[in-house]
């Protein structure tokens, strides 16, 4: 099993995107609503890739990317940034900041977990 | 009287020059007159003198011989002694009348004097004999001699001689009289004209420093009233400006720039305009860079550009700085001197941030509830909630299509309103076509197949090479295969071609659909523009595609098109620019004669100087990787090929191995950093970068060609 956490503020679209990624058997999925409870949930439950919504009030996904790098125990977890400024300049200076991938707002339900599956590859 | 129209300076100068040799010579002559005149009058005097003394001499000379005679004949009838008086010393008193006589005579009046000389005489003569008659007592022949008249005769031709002298004198003193007249009437009137000469000659040079001191003090009056409104129009600018000499150090300023900068005048002039501003450049390169700027109006003037200024107190703000190279004489005079105008733009840019940030969050909050809708509906869809009855099913499709069309018209109207305001960001850089038309099929392939259209991509056949966005560009032909499949009927087949059009590479989207209709040919790249209402609900477009493609080609310095297709349907064009080494192969694609060159390289910029050092020698054909190297080979025509062996990930070696082994008679040059790599053996030349120039390339290339081209032949 693959542990999979999604951060994202809009309590709908952690819904959605938790059936989403539950459509691939493979995937345990976790939600965090903020930064915060990201970082704690990071540290109770060891989670294997962490999907970080960019726009958020309080800690955004980039902050807690550092925030993440900054401890050793987690400097190699695999981050996948989801935004909806979807433009595609600003999808390449997410990619520069050490996040294996970009998945943009709207995503396909359908498709979701084949994307993270790729992205990870 | 003043001149109607302004006297040229150099015409001033001239007359005032004239007028002031002119007076004097006009007195000098005055004077020359005068004195001549006065000489002529002094002359005229003395002889006028002469004359009078001459007339009164012979009237003295008449008078004393009448006088004899009268003694004579006093004596004669009396013969009284006492009337003998004036004939005792007639003799001395008349000699020394004729001596005075004689002075000064000419020859004509010494004879006349003569001849009254020999009268006189004779007269005395006579006298004589009658006083000796009557001495003698013969008083009877006295009278005799009186009264035969021989006296009187010898009085008369005294007198008559004496009258025509007289005359002659009188004669002399008239014509005299007269000549002087007229001559003193010519020097009248020659001085007149002269006196008047210099009268005009004063006035003209009068009136000429009046009119020029006027002139003058207009022309003071007129820069002084200019130079105020300039300084007035320089002090009440709101735009900050600047004088700067060719250093780029400060001349002048005005007031805004201390309200913008906290600086007085006295603490920024003569210091570098450097200190205002936030640059990482140094004063050198700031002074180069000033060296290109042009005056407004020429190519490169009134550069524009954004700058941070820098507060005295060292708080930022950004400006705009239009910079341009003073047009006046002032250059003549040496270095030139520029004006910097300098606007605070923190007002605008903070507008133009606050923008942004609105586009950017209403595409985030629009988005956002479109994710939960869109992927409800999808997962609905997808099944993820339990099956679904087919009435269900086709509702909630219906739904979920026009989800996502919304989400496309949001992103399109985001396109267009960055493409507008400028903020679309394009990545160009060197780029072939093959992969974008490749990545399109890809994309498009799934849409192809859901309206039964076929579609087919077809690439020329060496690679070409663009200057591009890749990801703009695959939006664009996207959006154009995207239209040709919807307005296709099923069955039919959409063509991408890929040709060379000029120095453009056109890539072509051909369609067999109804084509479009006249009256929409002129709005068609407008925006929100369909051919008709119910083409959006049908074909799920958004309007916007055209316009977007349209700006996106201009973008890239190309176009885009549309043409009617033979046999039915439309014809799509998009031309962008060729990559320069290849616009240069273009370019002489005219001579077909040149062979063929196949240059693999890894470096983009050794491809470009490769390709530019062949002109005119043979046609290159540039490729970065080995499959496109490849694909250019089969084409079969190459003369030659050149190879770097480091080549990134594929090895260049290899390459040129299987490369001697296919074709064995190809001539190969290795072209590369490293020599120390065991394939260097089996090409015929070994060229490396650090030793060899571009220049020994080419001619090492050009013989291996003829000599095989001999060895064929």
């Amino acid at each position: 099993m693959m542990r999979v956490l999604y951060v994202d503020d809009e309590p709908d679209i952690r819904e959605i995107a938790e059936m989403a990624l539950e459509l691939d058997p493979q995937f345990e999925v976790r939600t965090a609503a903020t930064g915060i409870a990201a970082l704690e949930l990071i540290e109770e439950w060891k989670p294997d890739v962490a999907l970080l919504d960019v726009m958020m009030p309080q800690m955004d996904g980039p902050t807690l990317l550092a925030r993440l790098r900054e401890d050793e125990r987690y400097a190699d977890l695999p981050v996948i940034f989801v935004t909806a400024r979807a433009q595609p300049s600003e999808l390449q200076t997410f990619s520069t900041l050490d996040a294996v991938g970009v998945i943009a707002k709207p995503f396909d339900p359908m498709t979701l977990s084949e994307k993270v599956r790729e992205l990870l590859e | 009287m003043l001149p109607s129209r302004p006297v040229t300076p150099i015409l001033r100068h001239g007359l005032l020059v004239l007028a002031f040799f002119l007076v004097p010579l006009s007195l000098l002559g005055v004077h020359f007159l005068l004195v001549d005149e006065f000489d002529e009058v002094g002359q005229y005097r003395v002889t006028a003198e002469r004359t009078v003394e001459t007339r009164n001499q012979l009237a003295q000379l008449l008078a004393l011989h009448l006088d004899v005679e009268t003694a004579v004949r006093g004596y004669t009838l009396t013969g009284d002694a006492s009337f003998l008086g004036p004939y005792a010393d007639a003799i001395p008193r008349r000699d020394a009348q004729f001596a005075r006589l004689r002075e000064g005579a000419d020859s004509e009046r010494l004879s006349q004097l003569d001849r009254l000389l020999a009268l006189s005489d004779e007269k005395l003569a006579i006298a004589a004999q009658n006083v000796d008659d009557v001495r003698a007592g013969r008083g009877d022949d006295a009278r005799q001699l009186i009264a035969s008249g021989r006296g009187r005769r010898t009085m008369d031709a005294i007198r008559s001689l004496i009258a025509e002298i007289d005359a002659q004198e009188a004669a002399a003193l008239s014509s005299l009289t007269v000549s002087g007249a007229a001559s003193r009437r010519d020097v009248e009137r020659s001085v007149s004209l002269l006196l008047v000469g210099i009268a005009v000659s004063l006035a003209i040079a009068s009136l000429l420093i009046f009119t020029s001191t006027r002139q003058r003090r207009e022309a003071l009056e007129q820069v002084n009233r200019l130079a105020k409104r300039q300084k007035a129009m320089f002090d009440s600018a709101v735009d900050g400006m600047l004088w700067l000499d060719a250093r780029g150090d400060i001349l002048r300023m005005n007031p805004s720039i201390s309200r913008m900068f906290g600086y007085t005048e006295a603490e920024l002039v003569g210091r570098n305009n450097l200190v205002l501003m936030h640059t990482e450049y140094s004063q050198a390169e700031s002074q180069a860079w000033l060296a290109t700027v042009g005056t407004a109006g020429e190519n490169g003037a009134g550069r524009r550009q954004e700058f941070t200024g820098r507060r005295s107190d060292g708080a930022s703000f950004e400006t705009e700085v239009a910079i341009s190279r003073v047009a006046s004489r002032l250059e003549a005079e040496g270095e030139p001197h520029y004006v910097a105008s300098i606007r605070d733009i923190s007002h605008r840019k903070r507008a133009e941030r606050m923008k942004n940030e609105f586009v950017s969050t209403v595409s985030h909050e629009l988005r956002t509830p479109l994710t939960s809708i869109g992927g409800s509906l999808g997962l609905v869809l997808g099944g993820a909630a339990g099956p679904l009855e087919e009435k269900t099913r086709r509702l909630i499709g219906i739904a979920h299509a026009n989800c996502e069309r919304l989400i496309r018209l949001i992103n399109d109207i985001l396109d267009i309103e960055k493409i507008e305001s400028g903020r679309m960001e394009f990545d160009i850089r060197r780029m072939q076509v093959a992969p974008l038309l490749r990545r399109t099929e890809d994309a498009m392939a799934a849409f192809a197949q859901k309206h039964d259209v076929k579609l087919t991509v077809e690439l020329p056949p060496w690679p070409q090479c663009i200057m591009g966005d890749p990801d703009r560009l695959e939006q664009l032909v996207t959006n154009l295969v995207s239209n040709a499949i919807k307005h296709s009927p099923a069955g039919e087949t959409v063509e991408v071609v890929a040709t060379t059009h000029r120095r453009f590479a056109r890539i072509e989207v051909r369609d067999r659909g109804s084509g479009i209709p006249t009256e929409f040919r002129d709005r068609i790249f407008g925006k929100f523009a369909m051919a008709d209402a119910s083409d959006s609900r049908a074909k799920g477009g958004t309007g916007l595609g055209l316009s977007i493609s349209r700006e996106i080609a201009r973008h890239h310095d190309g176009d885009i098109g549309y043409a009617d297709r033979e046999g039915g349907g439309t014809v799509f064009h998009v031309d962008i620019p060729l990559a320069r080494e290849q616009a240069i192969n273009v370019s002489t694609e005219a001579d077909k004669s040149l062979p063929l060159v196949l240059h693999l390289d890894d470096d983009d910029d050794t491809l470009v100087v490769v390709a530019s050092a062949f002109a005119g020698k043979a046609k290159v054909v540039s490729v970065g990787s080995i499959p496109d190297a490849r694909s250019a080979l089969a084409d079969g025509e190459v003369a030659a090929a050149i190879i770097d062996l480091a080549l990134g990930e594929e090895d260049g070696g290899e390459f040129a191995i299987e490369l001697r082994n296919s074709m064995p008679r190809l001539p190969l040059v290795l072209f590369t950093a490293f020599d120390d790599t065991a394939e260097t053996s089996m090409a015929d030349r070994l060229l490396i970068k650090s030793r060899a120039s571009v220049d020994d390339l080419v001619e090492a290339t050009v013989s291996l060609i003829a000599r095989r081209r001999k060895e064929a032949a």
